[in-house]
């Protein structure tokens, strides 16, 4: 038996049926419905006229919102939408929502909302990001700069600010939660018992980051100065974006009324929605050839592996990978290939499958399960497709690459592998020329394989400035290190947290997004060389990088509820904000199948799928000059 | 997760899964991992000490049992040769139960001179036999049911005619450093506490008399990094706290196996001897 044959045998379940689960209440648009304008215009109670205003819109019994955001005068103007009753809200930070029904029935309508101010800034608070919470810190002093770094990289790295400090507690209260994360399970949350060690950052800061808080987000004044971000302008309020709920993976498990959950970020008030119901999981997603959309689960359920989701209708469907006790193998990673085939990452228990490669092909729902050699390590987060169809996927010490053709697994290890846990590996890309780029996030690694000499290389990024720099004491670095913090969940001051990246496939650059640091940082695959450049809010927490037809690179934002686009030309940014709050991006695809540009994203926190794209300047002159119009008949 | 090698409290499956899961995005488990994946101390003889020679061959050992609030907890004794009163040292094991490793090392205590006693905490639990079946009843049992376990254990030595009631120390291995530090925090007749990669007690040091010497590996960071907390609230507290970090070891460094390290378990046990000698 050769030992190509072997491998192959080692496929696992090919072309399993699909037990396609049907979930969801959806309901199929029908067909010949009409579609009619919707617009209005947003002021404020003080008479003025609100830009950047993120106007939303969901039918009734639909799954779909469609927002869109008021131009430079005030006014909003939807894509023609299917006929029926609608919900519609408008949002701005420092307002109060603006909500109203409307029907939609052929004529163009109007839907004008005045915003109310609100002055106490408890509420301001309420609505703002993660990334507005942690500028809004104070960092006055080098006391405070070192609870704000403590804070952000103890804290951050599993919550998202905002979940976190939308409560206020006294100095008592941030002491009991602190005592409490400092002795759960990191990843699932359960209490550790008293004979398991706290986590000795949180242990040895607790009073004064107990402090910190309390004074910040305690029941008296507050010592944050409230910063926030600019609402959209330009370009970015020309963005139109459609957001899909998805059903709750096991409602069963997780109760909800109507089997989504309860509170998605939807309205801002209600600040970051809790994760607990069941509504986080969701992690990459990807549009197949279709324009449907993809995703993986990655929180452990019963019903889903990857889902498809109908971009039309909203309607999502589940395929179950078996994994163990009769779960469903949860699945990280997502990518597609050139010939449309989707590829993920199975990860967990190897029992249950994690480590293998899942196959899908979206035009026939079948799926393949692909189990590298023996010996090898497993597919353990995320997955690219270089340019000519060979899978990478990171291992805990490296990377693979597996060549569908010849059913080949070619394995590298990172010249400083740390065995699994947050050392290894996280985010991967493959460059151009068929290389494959990944990240070490915790030690502020990026690793290139050389597919030809089969080396491997490792780039040690700089360590970033403290904002406590100076107010650093021999205590505090020898805590560090005996914490291993490099080696352990959290980050160091230093910490740049290089996390996933994306490569330009018609150019000869690979995007790398520090998530502690703040940066996008471009490698040239030729030269190997390497331009760091910041974030203007680098507590945006840069996430995940993908590359357009343009050179252009988009990168989630996950503490800002946000998209970036950099230009690499002009290296300026242009900022997409979206409309939830606290969800959690984790992932960014692009769809380009018919030469426009969408932006895809998951909110792991939220249960939902969007998809942004923006609309052209004359296809908005053309919906205001028929909202005019109309306007103009109806006064007729 | 007090040891590696086995679960603290048998979680049902889907919070194991919960935690493998790569879901918050900084592969949050590392310690997770090493907790299943690294079986340190499974059927591991102790080699802390120097090779066994004649003085642990002549050591005499039994098997006893004590009363402990209503239950029968069996122990391992080893006595040191030669008539008299004898330091003691109360042994607690790790998480993976009383056994070969344990008996030898109450074993070299007993021929460095101490009369040993090694509480089978398990004992609560009906006892166990195999190693999976030990480690696996040591992860349910009640952390404060262990800890009187200790107490009782302790009385059981200051009423034993051999041993001198002044000068009974503990070793906690692990899971058992917790429990010694414990004992400690809570029995001011005890001389001395040795804890080997131990979790600190978030209790008060108050009744707390006797110096605490703690040996921490590298690489058992979450333990070990906690170094520092500890060493500062009991120096607020105004007790005794020293301790070692031993640079390029894991959790187990002193018992044979994988993660055993010849020169830091040597040094480990000799500085013990030094400080239970005191």
């Amino acid at each position: 038996m050769t030992r190509n044959k072997r491998l192959w045998m080692a496929v696992i379940a090919a072309a399993a049926v699909v037990a396609a689960l049907s979930a969801g209440s959806a309901k199929t648009v029908p067909a010949q419905q009409s579609e009619t304008l919707l617009s209005g215009s947003v002021k404020s109670d003080g008479g003025g006229k609100l830009d950047g205003v993120i106007v939303s819109a969901k039918r009734a019994g639909q799954t779909v919102t469609t927002s869109v955001f008021t131009d430079e005068d005030g006014n909003y103007y939807f894509p023609r939408m299917a006929d029926g009753k609608y919900r519609v809200w408008a949002q701005a930070e420092g307002f109060e929502a603006g909500k109203a029904e409307v029907s939609l029935n052929g004529t163009a309508a109007h839907q004008n909302f005045t915003l109310n101010t609100i002055k106490d800034n408890l509420e301001i608070v309420k609505q703002m990001t993660g990334q507005e919470y942690v500028t809004s810190l104070p960092e006055d002093t080098p006391q405070h700069r070192k609870m704000k770094d403590v804070f952000y990289n103890t804290c951050t790295g599993c919550h998202e600010p905002s979940y976190i400090l939308q409560n206020r507690f006294d100095e008592k209260g941030w002491e009991a939660i602190l005592n409490l994360m400092s002795r759960v399970y990191n990843g699932g949350g359960e209490y550790a018992g008293p004979g398991m060690a706290p986590f000795p950052v949180m242990a040895y800061y607790k009073k004064e980051l107990a402090t910190y808080l309390s004074e910040a987000r305690g029941p008296g004044p507050s010592t944050m100065q409230i910063k926030l971000h600019p609402r959209a302008r330009g370009e970015a309020a020309r963005a139109v974006i459609t957001e899909y709920s998805i059903p709750i993976a096991d409602p069963d498990q997780n109760p909800s009324d109507d089997g989504f959950p309860t509170n998605d970020g939807t309205f801002w008030s209600e600040g970051t929605p809790s994760a607990l119901n069941g509504s986080r999981g969701l992690h990459d997603s990807q549009a197949d050839r279709d324009g449907n959309i993809w995703f993986t689960t990655s929180e452990p359920s019963y019903t889903r592996t990857i889902s498809k989701l109908d971009a039309k209708t909203g309607k999502v469907t589940d395929i179950k990978v078996p994994g163990m006790n009769d779960l469903a193998a949860p699945t990280h990673g997502l990518a597609i290939d050139p010939n449309g085939i989707l590829w993920a990452t199975i990860i967990g228990d190897p029992r249950g499958g994690g480590g293998n490669l899942l196959r899908v092909d979206p035009a026939t729902m079948k799926y393949d399960v692909i189990a590298p050699p023996k010996g090898m390590g497993g597919a353990s987060t995320s997955i690219d497709v270089d340019t000519k169809g060979n899978v990478w996927a990171t291992t805990a010490i490296g990377a693979f690459r597996y060549d569908p053709a010849k059913h080949e697994f070619k394995e590298f290890r990172s010249p400083t592998p740390i065995d699994n846990g947050p050392g290894g590996s996280y985010g991967i890309a493959a460059d151009r020329m068929g290389n494959g780029w990944w990240t070490q996030i915790n030690i502020d690694r990026v690793n290139r394989a050389d597919i030809e000499s089969g080396k491997t290389q490792e780039f040690h990024e700089a360590p970033r400035p403290a904002r406590a720099d100076g107010a650093i004491t021999a205590d505090d670095k020898k805590l560090y290190e005996l914490a291993g913090v490099e080696l352990t969940d959290f980050s160091g001051w230093w910490s740049e947290g290089p996390r996933r990246l994306g490569a330009d496939k018609n150019g000869d650059v690979v995007w790398v997004c520090d998530y502690w640091g703040g940066n996008l940082e471009k490698y040239d695959t030729r030269t190997l060389k390497s331009t760091l450049y910041r974030y203007p809010t680098p507590e945006s927490a840069p996430y995940d990088a993908s590359v357009d037809k343009d050179h252009n690179v988009w990168v989630n934002l996950t503490n800002g509820d946000s998209v970036a686009r950099f230009n690499p030309r002009t290296e300026q940014w242009t900022e997409f904000p979206f409309p939830g709050r606290g969800i959690n991006l984790r992932h960014i695809s692009l769809d380009e199948r018919d030469g426009v540009t969408r932006i895809i994203v998951g909110y792991t926190r939220n249960s939902k799928i969007a998809r942004m794209q923006i609309r052209p300047r004359e296809e908005l002159q053309a919906l205001k000059a028929q909202a005019q119009d109309s306007t103009a008949r109806a006064s007729q | 997760m007090q040891d590696t090698g086995t679960m603290p409290h048998g979680p049902n499956h889907r919070r194991f899964l919960r935690r493998n899961v790569f879901s918050l995005g900084l592969a949050a488990t590392l310690t997770i991992f090493m907790a299943f994946a690294v079986p340190v101390s499974v059927a591991s003889l102790l080699r802390a000490a120097p090779a066994p020679g004649s003085a642990v061959a002549d050591v005499a050992t039994e098997t006893v049992h004590y009363d402990s609030g209503g239950f029968n907890i069996e122990a391992f004794v080893a006595k040191p040769a030669g008539a008299g009163k004898h330091p003691a040292v109360l042994v607690i094991h790790d998480s993976q139960g009383l056994n070969n490793s344990i008996r030898e090392i109450a074993k070299e205590f007993a021929a460095a001179g101490f009369f040993v006693l090694a509480p089978d905490f398990v004992s609560r639990r009906g006892g166990a036999r195999t190693p999976e079946q030990m480690a696996q009843a040591v992860g349910q049992l009640s952390p404060n049911l262990t800890v009187q376990d200790a107490r009782s254990a302790f009385t059981v030595l200051q009423s034993n005619p051999d041993v001198d009631a002044a000068a009974i120390s503990t070793v906690g291995f692990g899971w058992g450093g917790w429990r010694s530090f414990m004992l400690a925090a809570s029995v001011p007749e005890l001389y001395r506490a040795v804890i080997y990669c131990g979790t600190t007690p978030a209790q008060s040091y108050d009744m707390m008399r006797a110096p605490v010497l703690a040996h921490y590996a590298q690489f058992d960071f979450r333990t070990t990094g906690n170094a520092l907390v500890t060493e500062k609230s009991m120096s607020e507290a105004g007790k005794k706290f020293s301790y070692f970090v031993y640079p390029q070891s894991y959790r187990g460094f002193y018992f044979s196996g994988p993660q055993y390290k010849e020169d830091a378990a040597k040094l480990a046990w000799n500085r013990t001897l030094d400080f239970l000698r005191k």
